[in-house]
């Protein structure tokens, strides 16, 4: 990384010697500024700034109610989506229904899978 | 007892520029009154290497209008002065774009060197005027960084916070801005 040196004291001596000597102000300078200030509308200033306070209370009044809404919004969410814990009867015929249909498919699938296999090399 | 200032008798010099920011901020303008007379000169300076010195005061009054229109948006933890000469410098940047389309920089220099012949020293005239010259010389960004530290003695780290360029671009363009005026110096004759 370059350095820069901080000081070049000749030069800086120079030019602050030979500067140019700043003219002073008009003597109404600081009462034309003023009245300018006044002729502003309803002097912008206060007026933004009260504005832009009373936005931020207003926006920070917001922020407690809009907290317990996603709350009992995220509670009534699960609420709905997770199902409900299912019976014991239920439970019982889901479990023979599952039994039954396994015992057809692994009945139906030996005496299904080989005939046709076979039944082709046989054919060759 | 609450002691009214007027135009005559100002608040204590003592009062920082925050409380008078919050005064200004519930409509005081006694309070900016105050900024005012605390910051002019050096805004007046600032503006004065940097723009065209014939209209200055209406320059001046510019950079006022637009910190008090803007003191709303200021943050608290900023300075106040350093804001201010952002100000400044934008002031500075329009009224440039705006000057090059007007008056070439040759005819303000001339109207410029032909009001001070009241000066007493020739050799010093003359030496003012290459200064003025070679500030023109310069690019505006060189020039602006040559004011704000070699002549208005603001430290880097505040021009950085001015210009919104890291202290290392700082350091850079005062290094170049001062190989470049004091390339020029020597182009008319200065040995330093």
């Amino acid at each position: 990384m370059s350095q820069f040196p901080d000081d070049d004291h000749e030069l800086v001596n120079f030019l602050r010697q030979h500067r140019s000597p700043v003219p002073p102000p008009s003597p109404a300078a600081e009462d034309r500024l003023i009245a300018a200030i006044n002729a502003l509308p309803q002097s912008d200033t206060v007026v933004e700034f009260r504005r832009s306070r009373r936005e931020r209370r207003s926006t920070i009044w917001l922020i407690p109610p809009a907290i317990a809404a996603g709350l009992v919004a995220t509670l009534i969410g699960y609420r709905a989506l997770v199902p409900a814990k299912p019976s014991n009867a239920d439970l019982a015929s889901l479990e023979a229904f599952v039994e039954s249909n396994w015992q057809s498919t692994v009945n139906n699938t030996n005496s299904d899978d080989e005939a046709p296999l076979f039944g082709d090399v046989a054919t060759n | 007892m609450l002691v009214v200032p007027t135009a005559s008798s100002d608040r204590p010099e003592g009062e920082s520029d925050h409380h008078l920011v919050q005064l200004c901020l519930q409509g005081d303008t006694r309070g900016f009154r105050l900024l005012y007379r605390r910051h002019q000169q050096r805004v007046r300076s600032i503006l004065y290497q940097l723009c065209d010195p014939s209209s200055l005061d209406d320059l001046v009054q510019e950079v006022f209008l637009r910190a008090w229109k803007g003191l709303p948006k200021f943050r608290q933890t900023a300075q106040f002065s350093t804001w201010l000469y952002r100000i400044a410098w934008n002031v500075a940047s329009d009224q440039r774009r705006a000057a090059a389309q007007g008056r070439t920089r040759l005819q303000i220099l001339t109207s410029q060197t032909s009001t001070q012949h009241d000066d007493p020293g020739v050799m010093h005239l003359h030496y003012q005027d290459l200064v003025k010259r070679g500030l023109v010389h310069l690019s505006f960004d060189h020039r602006t960084v040559l004011v704000l530290h070699d002549l208005e003695e603001v430290p880097q780290k505040e021009i950085a916070e001015i210009l919104n360029i890291p202290t290392g671009t700082v350091k850079s363009r005062l290094f170049h801005a001062r190989a470049a005026m004091r390339q020029f110096l020597q182009k008319e004759g200065v040995q330093i």
